[in-house]
């Protein structure tokens, strides 16, 4: 358990190091000259070079690199904004907790609903929930999730006013308003999952029906409920692991849905920086929505072990 | 003789076949006496398996029990609601199946899987006394250490050791009839003599009433007093063991002893009953095993045979005498 | 007689209840692929023209799905749409299968040395890239302008679909290499190494036909996520161009009439986009339950 634990740790930054390099490699060589774009085209190349030399930008690319790795790991410090002089970490700080709470809303929601109806619709094969389970699941993988969004901003909260249109309600201005404008954008983002996560649970229920295991459990004349313990504890496996990873995928489509929505979130932040031409902050936020979907993916595999004693404890 | 603990009659097992129902089990007739050890033997696909689920009320959908009988100890299992066959089940007949490797709940540990066997039929049990009844059985059917085995999980466990887990499981409330299904088929075959073994013990010292099913007649030669032999959903002969294995009347039966694997005759080619039996529901209307049956005559393929007592057997062939 | 009669109707009933969904999957592949060829002879309309007269009418004879802000036939716009829409989703699996094959089999090959691990092991450092987001984010710092290499143009959507690409590698890479690899060590591969075929053609003789069941289904799930990931990134204007037709970005457009009453323009491209997802997913459900009964490919895109 402790060696796979390490040896996924270690992976995960590694890949965190050398996607990074990427990135950064990426974004240096295609974003031509930021002293350009911020000091405009009448700079003289005096201004260019003293604009370089102050951001660190005439260094080797690779030493630049190491330099942003380093603060980084070493105190949190994603730079400054090239545009705004604004540390980064600010803008972090402002954005994050939007995305985190739309993201962890969705998710909940996704599993809320998921669960219940994967579960039923297995021990029911063939009945009106199994049914609508089904035909959830087909479209909601199917349905591209800005179009319900959209659909969701016209009818309910357009055309009948149940909801905010779009916008974030801060806590500071009263919890119902608050929360209802969390509504719709945490539905839109969850819905596929929704449909990924109930498939799963009731094909890994029905899978598991059939072995075995369970007809002993039923010989040993062990109760209904705790059946469905047995059951779940095996068919969930891959559906937690599934579901840890759809958290990291969550934070990629939340960057439409806060766009959609018009969220104050970190993705909305990605997108204004890319209009207005600022890589340190491009390059910042790509990062950290690359941190949190390899620590979902590292937190799946973890719980992946946990759940499965033949890969973890065992030798 | 006494009243018998496990009376089948007439069962049959049906299966959806190509629009119509097609039985597998087609009017299955025996009765276990209180302590004794009944083999129910027969090739793959003749209805043992099958029938030993439907006493446990095991058979998997689409499969249906279609008629029938089942008694235990007085009581109509068939007439049983749901609730009343889950109480009893565990309870009073406990049953242990065929493939170790994939029978014990790999997610659980082998204590916990022993516990919730226990606790759902006596809930008033504490923590404390749950685990100790569960090493308590570990030991019983000779697992070493069993408080420190009650943590690991099956995998940790050999195939043999997997058996003892079950048969543990399957005797941990006590109860009066053990169906084995197979116990051994998927074992090795010096430990298929220790498993076997076992049971028999635990035949005396827990005075446990046995349903052993098999393809294996030395072991069950070893363990019943009486077998129950079948074919294609029926049963062609019955009778004590000794009676089996010294005269067996059946030519089926007689083809059966043909094919036990002898220790020392290493080299020789071991004979198998040539053709197959019949598929379910495309049973011939004669009786079932005249195709393969050396002995055949002509009516054998007109009319099945009825069961009929001949020296202490019972037997269902035209032609046994 | 009737009892076989009964069997027929039987298997009819089966095949359709275990796999009408898939046939109804194909069936919606098959018209949107005509769509996309047929578009010019298809389209009542010129998709592009400004015609500021009819800009905004409801659906009636003359429109049947109405028309934009510019005067265009959505109903045009849509299956010109189409075509933008499978040539970039398409195009981009071309380029995830064709590189994924590749590499998978070439692990698959060296299996137990090195370079399978470090292949793999990079594989699993791409699959851990947030698609998206790179997508967006390496577009937006390019730019949407179309970009000039030596004699070819490439426009914006051909960035995307080799970006998209690119990051369906390392599914595509694992799924073949799970297969190859079990075929590898299978008898005939033995044999055939015995009678001295070459390794190559071994690979790509012996070992790639077998892969090409599972590689199939994946690609088919693949080709309808890369139809919502290019229906999104044009929604928020990184992706198609205007005036170009693309569903996403007609979507975009509809964003601005949310208030208004014109419902048909963000109705009729959306129930497009899912109708054709419906049918690539359906038909790569039923596709894996005839070629992939073992489940190598899992999980989501």
């Amino acid at each position: 358990m402790l060696r796979l634990l390490l040896d996924r740790l270690v992976f995960s930054v590694l890949t965190l190091l050398a996607v990074g390099l990427c990135l950064f490699v990426l974004t240096r060589s295609i974003a031509g000259t930021p002293a350009r774009i911020v000091l405009g085209n009448e700079a003289t190349a005096d201004q260019i070079a003293a604009f370089d030399a102050e951001h660190g930008l005439d260094q080797p690319v690779f030493t630049q690199y190491l330099r942003w790795v380093g603060s980084i790991a070493g105190h949190l410090d994603f730079g400054r904004s090239l545009l705004t002089g604004k540390p980064v970490t600010e803008t972090l700080a402002e954005s994050m907790p939007i995305t985190l709470q739309i993201v962890g809303f969705a998710f909940l929601f996704a599993v809320a609903v998921a669960l219940p109806l994967g579960i039923v619709s297995a021990c029911y094969p063939g009945s009106l929930a199994d049914h609508v389970t089904r035909i959830v699941s087909v479209l909601g993988v199917s349905m591209p999730g800005f179009w319900l969004g959209l659909m969701l901003i016209r009818f309910p909260a357009v055309e009948f006013g149940w909801f905010p249109p779009g916008g974030y309600v801060p806590v500071s201005e009263g919890w119902g308003p608050h929360l209802q404008s969390l509504v719709l954008p945490s539905f839109t983002l969850g819905i596929y999952y929704i449909a990924i996560l109930s498939r799963m649970t009731r094909s890994g229920l029905l899978e598991v029906r059939g072995l075995d295991y369970i007809r002993t459990a039923r010989a040993m004349g062990i109760g209904r409920g705790r059946m469905l313990v047995y059951a779940l504890k095996n068919a969930l496996v891959p559906v937690v692991s599934v579901a840890a990873m759809a958290f990291g995928y969550m934070f990629g489509w939340a960057l439409i849905v806060e766009y959609l929505f018009n969220l104050p979130g970190m993705s909305n932040g990605l997108l204004t920086a890319i209009t207005s031409r600022d890589y340190t902050l491009v390059q910042a936020i790509v990062l950290v929505f690359t941190m949190l979907f390899i620590l979902s993916n590292l937190v799946a595999d973890l719980i992946n072990a946990m759940l499965n004693p033949r890969l973890g404890v065992a030798r | 003789m006494t009243a018998p603990l496990l009376d089948v009659r007439g069962l049959r097992v049906a299966f959806p076949m190509g629009g119509g129902w097609g039985e597998a089990v087609r009017g299955v007739d025996f009765a276990v006496a209180p302590g004794e050890a009944v083999g129910l033997v027969g090739e793959s696909g003749s209805g043992k398996s099958l029938s030993a689920l439907a006493i446990m009320r095991l058979i998997a959908a689409p499969g249906r029990i279609a008629g029938g009988i089942i008694r235990f100890d007085g009581q109509d299992l068939l007439a049983l609601p749901e609730s009343g066959m889950r109480r009893l089940r565990g309870r009073h007949i406990g049953m242990v199946f065929q493939d170790p490797s994939t029978s014990l709940n790999p997610a659980f540990s082998v204590g916990q899987q022993l516990v919730d066997t226990i606790r759902a039929h006596r809930p008033e049990l504490g923590r404390k006394a749950l685990r100790d009844r569960a090493a308590e059985v570990l030991s019983l059917v000779g697992i070493t250490e069993p408080q420190r085995r009650l943590t690991a999980y099956p995998h940790q466990f050999s195939g043999g050791m997997r058996q003892r887990v079950l048969i543990a499981m399957a005797i941990a409330c006590e109860p009066r009839l053990l169906i084995a299904d197979e116990p051994t088929t998927a074992l090795d075959v010096t430990v298929q003599a220790r498993v076997v073994e076992l049971l028999n013990r635990l035949r005396q010292q827990l005075g446990l009433t046995v349903l052993f099913i098999s393809h294996n007649l030395d072991l069950v030669a070893e363990l019943c007093d009486r077998v129950v032999v079948m074919y294609a959903g029926q049963v062609v002969e019955e009778a004590a063991t000794v009676d089996l294995f010294t005269h067996p009347r059946h030519p089926y039966t007689r083809l059966l002893q043909r094919c036990i694997p002898r220790l020392g005759l290493a080299g020789h080619r071991l004979p198998a009953i040539e053709g197959a039996p019949p598929p379910a529901g495309r049973v011939p209307p004669g009786c079932a095993f005249a195709e393969r049956c050396p002995d055949a005559v002509q009516r054998c393929a007109l009319a099945p045979p009825a069961r009929r007592a001949l020296d202490g057997h019972d037997v269902a062939c035209w032609e046994a005498a | 007689m009737s009892g076989i009669a009964l069997l027929r109707r039987g298997r009819l009933w089966r095949l359709l209840r275990d796999q009408g969904s898939s046939l109804i999957g194909g069936l919606i592949v098959a018209i949107v692929l005509l769509t996309a060829l047929l578009a010019p002879w298809i389209a009542p309309r010129d998709p592009v023209e400004i015609d500021i007269v009819n800009a905004l009418l409801p659906p009636d004879a003359e429109f049947p799905l109405g028309t934009d802000q510019g005067g265009r036939d959505v109903l045009s716009r849509i299956i010109w749409g189409t075509r933008v829409s499978l040539t970039v989703s398409l195009l981009a699996v071309v380029i995830g299968v064709t590189l994924g094959t590749l590499l998978g089999l070439f692990a698959a090959y060296h299996r137990g040395s090195w370079i399978e691990q470090v292949l793999m092991r990079l594989m699993d450092m791409i699959a851990s890239i947030p698609l998206l987001i790179w997508a967006i984010a390496l577009v937006g710092i390019i730019g949407v302008q179309p970009v000039t290499l030596g004699p070819l143009t490439f426009d914006n959507e051909h960035k995307l679909l080799v970006l998209i690409g690119l990051l369906y590698v390392p599914s595509l890479t694992r799924v073949t290499h799970a297969v190859a690899q079990a075929e590898m060590s299978a008898d005939y591969v033995r044999a055939r190494q015995v009678e001295g075929a070459s390794p190559i053609a071994i690979v790509l003789g012996d070992v790639l036909p077998n892969c090409l069941s599972p590689i199939m289904v994946q690609a088919t799930l693949l080709i309808a996520a890369g139809i919502v990931v290019e229906a999104s990134v044009s929604f928020i204007g990184l992706g198609v161009q205007p005036p170009r037709p693309s569903w996403g970005s007609m979507l975009a457009d509809a964003r601005n009439y949310v208030f208004s009453p014109e419902w048909w323009l963000p109705v009729f491209p959306g129930i497009a986009i899912s109708l054709t997802v419906i049918g690539f997913n359906l038909l790569g459900d039923g596709l894996r339950d005839v070629l992939d009964p073992r489940r190598v490919t899992r999980g989501l895109a």
